[in-house]
């Protein structure tokens, strides 16, 4: 693996979207928000089992 | 008897499903997560955000069945080594330590300790919500995953950049 220096603020901002990605699904489960708005965030519910 | 309610996959939600005895509707989403990837440059498949929804804003009273049957997805999920699992606990109500606090118990007394790692991390971050939020996060993933060494290498990495201030 090549050697590799992550910024703080690269964190920050990965932590922000993440949350910003839960909230958007969390509302998406709640039926406030389509499948396709979450297509057009760039979200993708995987089926992983 | 079995201790957790039946599961299934929605084709058109795209969440694992259960509802309750109570007849409450939870959605389970995996979210493809490439933070991961972002952060390294380098690419880590397989790593998705576990999302855990009722349906509507209903209270339900405790029902054990509930931790039972998202410990049986979890143990599914891990069923394929190549998965690892990034949760994070929301600070709505400013709960997000509390409910770190329950997963940490849980995972400390499963079985899955033996085969599955779990690291953790504490980011502040002010996103302009009222009040500055503090996550509490966790990645999990199998030991035997090919890709570990990477995985713990990037965590670190992120622990270290969060710690630059300090």
């Amino acid at each position: 693996m090549k050697d590799l220096k992550i910024k703080k603020e690269e964190v920050l901002k990965s932590a922000s979207q993440m949350i910003a990605d839960k909230e958007a699904v969390r509302s998406y489960i709640k039926g406030k928000t389509s499948l396709q708005e979450l297509d057009k965030k760039g979200i993708k519910l995987a089926k992983p089992l | 008897m079995q201790n957790h309610y039946n599961y299934v996959f929605d084709v058109i939600t795209n969440t694992y499903n259960f509802v309750t005895k109570n007849s409450i509707l939870y959605r389970i989403a995996f979210v493809v997560d490439e933070t991961f990837s972002t952060l390294s440059g380098e690419e880590i498949p397989n790593v998705y955000q576990l999302i855990v929804e009722k349906a509507n804003d209903e209270l339900e009273p405790y029902d054990a069945k509930v931790s039972k049957t998202i410990e049986d997805i979890i143990e599914k999920f891990f069923g394929r080594i190549e998965n690892s699992l990034i949760y994070i606990c929301s600070d709505d109500n400013q709960k997000s330590k509390q409910r770190h606090d329950i997963f940490d118990r849980w995972y400390n007394k499963s079985i899955y300790k033996e085969n599955i790692l779990k690291l953790d991390n504490i980011i502040h971050i002010d996103i302009g919500m009222p009040h500055p939020q503090t996550l509490y996060t966790s990645m999990m993933f199998h030991k035997d995953n090919l890709n570990s060494k990477k995985l713990i290498s990037i965590y670190k990495q992120i622990e270290n950049a969060l710690n630059e201030d300090k």
